[in-house]
């Protein structure tokens, strides 16, 4: 079994850059884009959803020049060793920054909608036990537990079906008010929702099927643009713009508002079941995370170094204090999650200029 | 004389001597009876057998004047020994110590003057118990039978069912102390090779003193001994365990128990009984559906319901509110207090109604059921509702068709109800996902336990329902079969 543990398939990447993508940023993204671009966020949605695609599929496009090589081994062969180690070390830490702020913004939100009086750093510690545990078995065992991201995908859909009866369209007109600008302006807000597709530069030597990775990826994306283009029409048409504006998690809001037979408080039940999703989320940058380490320096003794850094972990996303302050992080994480696409971008332009290591395609 | 006493050897040409090392083995064992005799040839000889393993009326009919007329006994004639002697099944041991093993097995073991090896003939009686339907698997639509003690018994009864020479049976001696023969059992045709090679080598490197149950083969090669979760499923059901033979899962036979492990296997085949497979498929769909319903219940609902009121008190309903808050009232203990209170006296109940006669087990359900549980409410130790939930939770346990599931699943429950007092509703959600992150994380003999959730959904119409025959013509995936059809695939 050694050697293995780290082993997905194509259609478990494919779960599991969903659950990374949609897992937290669905929970902002309604508000988000209503405060940019009014009641026309659904059409940035579709449009930045294409322009991943594409990102995406040059991302992969690179990795497939190459002989089961990881970004890291990529940017050895582009750059040469230091520049190769720099970059690389910009990118563990883009994950980690990544794994923390996500990591914060679920036990924000456990903070401020299930237990507000206990202690952040109690809900942090509760909360990690599951991730931690897939993530000492290793990252197919994490791609592996994504699946569930369907099933809580289903469970929505339920949701918006319950709620279809009160929408009302002329929330939703007139179409593309906001016009260019708007998409424009919206940038990051969408990024932020759809960051996430950039671990498969990392784990991709770890993917068995290698001939089906792109058609799993571009799904994972198409899902993850559906899922937010009928989470926008529904929140727009639900609430309309203004009151969108004002709320801070509009999929929980949606979800309080709908008023059901017998059980009061359907919130607390679609938290409680959405606190997978995040924690998948979760999960899956801490592995990606701990994994890239774990090949650059080559941790052999894992009880110790997974343990110190998810104490690590811990203690660095305690450091958003509010809401607004979480808000900032995002964007440091968009921007940097921007360059990252860029730099791929580029190395994809320069591996056909500098062509060592390339594959020999008969 | 240590030299001479060792008995790894091949027998002298020496009756005395011979007969000397076997006896001083033996001697301290009344059991085993020593009839010295002399042949019709002139020559000594003698025959050793265990009192009580052996059929003696057998061996006075068929065995001793046979030997006793042998008109001669040396070492070129052995091949013809054998047609000599009209029993069924008759070996020559060359070496002592083979000789000792036979003995104790219980065959008939003969030593002569001039004969460089035995004879050693099975004609073997015991008593054993007769074949019933196994107490804690009983059905309605099955058949009734079940695995008794005795292997040759065990094997005959998968024999009949399964009348095919791919039916193979490989054996392995185990227990320092007791040597006991552990056998696994396959159909050759199905079984993956590299399962049986995986399987042969843990059994093989068994070290231990004695195996009083298969409980002891099972926790000594399963690959995660501290899991709470039962990977090889034991069973007393022949039906059950074929049933496991054709989907080319492996059975490991221990003699002198009636248990037999079945591997590898998944979480749902602990969750399913042969009788939605006798039934019609909607039947047995509904009353999977119904066991996993039941299963849920019983993990979950005491934990969501302290969560509930402790913390979440405003997603209860608001009649149900009111009525709830008026026993509560009366109620000294927090919630999870009084949870853990029901659970210690059910617990009691259950313990003590396993151990004792059925006549007395009556009398303790009604004390404990009746008398407690309705003293409780009056006394204002318990709610009503803490009672019911409590007692729902425990009936569904009962659902479950396998008893090592159970006791996990109760398990389970506790450290759910004490996270959800803790963290409410995210005291239930973070351990049930630890639970399907173990369920993810652990294999049964290295293949994945929560199959095929996950992993193959094709699988799964066997799984959440019980799809009609015609959609059943493949093997679940997880044994990894040779052959993957049921049937000849014509």
């Amino acid at each position: 079994m050694k050697g293995r543990e780290n082993q997905i398939t194509s259609s478990q990447l494919m779960s599991f850059v969903l659950s990374i993508q949609i897992g937290i940023g669905i929970l902002t993204l309604p508000a988000d884009l209503a405060i940019i671009c009014g009641h026309d966020g659904w059409i940035s949605v579709l449009a930045y959803g294409l322009l991943i695609t594409i990102i995406i599929a040059i991302v992969i496009g690179l990795l497939d020049r190459y002989e089961n090589q990881s970004i890291y081994g990529i940017n050895n062969l582009l750059y040469g060793k230091f520049f190769g180690g720099v970059f690389n070390l910009f990118i563990v830490l883009y994950l980690w920054y990544s794994t923390c702020l996500y990591f914060r913004a679920l036990t924000n939100i456990l903070h401020i909608h299930v237990l507000r009086l206990t202690p952040t750093l109690v809900l942090s510690i509760f909360s990690i036990i599951p991730i931690y545990y897939l993530v000492w078995y290793g990252l197919k065992y994490v791609a592996r537990f994504t699946f569930t991201i369907y099933i809580i995908l289903t469970f929505c859909c339920f949701l918006f079906y319950f709620v279809f009866k009160d929408l009302r369209i002329t929330f939703l007109m007139p179409i593309g008010e906001s016009g260019i600008g708007g998409i424009k302006n919206s940038f990051s807000a969408c990024i932020f929702g759809f960051l996430g597709y950039e671990v498969i530069a990392v784990i991709y030597p770890e993917i068995t099927n290698k001939q089906k990775v792109m058609k799993y990826a571009l799904g994972s994306n198409v899902i993850t643009t559906i899922s937010y283009l009928i989470l926008l029409l529904i929140t727009t048409a639900f609430f309309g713009e203004e009151a969108l504006k004002k709320s801070m998690y509009p999929i929980i809001k949606l979800s309080r508002s709908y008023k059901a037979p017998i059980l009061e408080r359907i919130d607390l039940l679609f938290i409680s079941i959405w606190l997978v999703a995040m924690g998948i989320a979760v999960a899956g940058y801490f592995c990606v995370t701990y994994y890239s380490i774990n090949k650059l320096l080559n941790l052999q003794k894992k009880a110790r170094y997974l343990t110190v850094f998810s104490v690590i972990t811990i203690l660095l996303s305690m450091f958003p204090k509010s809401n607004s302050n979480l808000l900032a992080y995002n964007e440091i994480m968009v921007i940097s999650g921007t360059i990252l696409s860029i730099f791929l971008i580029l190395s994809y332009i320069i591996s056909f200029i500098c062509k060592k290591g390339v594959k020999v395609r008969e | 004389m240590v030299e001479d006493k060792n008995t790894n050897i091949n027998l002298y040409d020496d009756f005395e001597k011979n007969f000397f090392l076997i006896d001083d083995r033996l001697k301290d064992c009344p059991d085993i009876i020593r009839r010295k005799v002399i042949l019709n040839i002139g020559k000594k000889g003698c025959f050793f057998f265990v009192q009580g393993l052996c059929d003696v009326d057998l061996i006075q009919r068929d065995f001793i004047p046979y030997v006793l007329n042998l008109k001669r006994m040396d070492f070129d004639e052995v091949k013809y020994l054998q047609n000599k002697i009209p029993v069924a099944s008759i070996t020559f041991p060359l070496t002592i110590n083979s000789l000792i093993t036979d003995i104790l097995e219980g065959n008939v073991v003969f030593i002569g003057e001039g004969l460089n090896c035995g004879i050693s003939c099975t004609l073997k009686k015991y008593e054993k118990r007769g074949i019933s339907e196994p107490q804690i698997e009983k059905n309605v639509h099955g058949d009734h039978q079940g695995f008794i003690e005795d292997m040759t018994t065990n094997i005959a009864l998968l024999r009949r069912k399964a009348k095919t020479p791919h039916l193979k049976f490989k054996n392995f001696i185990i227990g320092a102390s007791t040597n006991q023969t552990v056998t696994i059992a396959y159909l050759e045709n199905i079984a993956n090779p590299n399962l049986l090679q995986i399987l042969s080598d843990k059994l093989s490197k068994l070290d231990y003193d004695g195996f009083l149950g298969v409980g002891y083969v099972e926790q000594m090669i399963t690959d995660y001994p501290n899991s709470l979760f039962p990977q090889y499923q034991t069973t007393e059901r022949p039906d059950k365990a074929l049933a496991g033979l054709l989907e080319g899962r492996f059975l490991i036979m221990l003699q002198e128990t009636s248990f037999v492990l079945i591997v590898p296997v998944t979480i749902h085949s602990f969750i399913e009984a042969p009788d939605e497979y006798n039934s019609n498929w909607i039947v047995g769909t509904l009353v999977k559906l119904f066991r996993i319903i039941s299963l849920l219940i019983s993990l979950l609902l005491p934990g969501i319901y302290i969560a509930i009121l402790s913390f979440h008190y405003y997603m209860i309903p608001l009649p149900l509110l009111v009525t709830l808050a008026e026993s509560r009232a009366k109620v000294p203990f927090p919630p999870v207090m009084e949870a853990f209170l029901m659970e210690l006296i059910i617990e009691m109940i259950r313990e003590a109604a396993i151990r004792l006669p059925s006549f007395i087990t009556t009398s303790i359900s009604v004390v404990g059921g009746l008398i407690i549980g309705e003293a409780a409410v009056n006394a204002g130790i318990v709610s009503n509702l803490m009672i019911i939930v409590i007692a729902t939770a425990a009936i569904s346990g009962f659902t479950i068709p396998n008893y090592d599931l159970g006791l996990t699943v109760r398990i389970c429950r506790y450290i759910i109800m004490i996270t959800g007092a803790i963290f409410g509703i995210i005291g239930v959600i973070v351990p049930a996902a630890t639970i399907i992150a173990h369920l993810l994380v652990i294999d049964s003999l290295g293949e994945p336990y929560f199959q095929p959730i996950s992993f193959k959904s094709g699988d799964l119409k066997d799984i959440a329902i019980r799809a009609p025959f015609k959609y059943l013509k493949r093997r679940p995936d997880q044994a990894k079969p040779k052959d993957k059809e049921r049937g000849t695939g014509k």
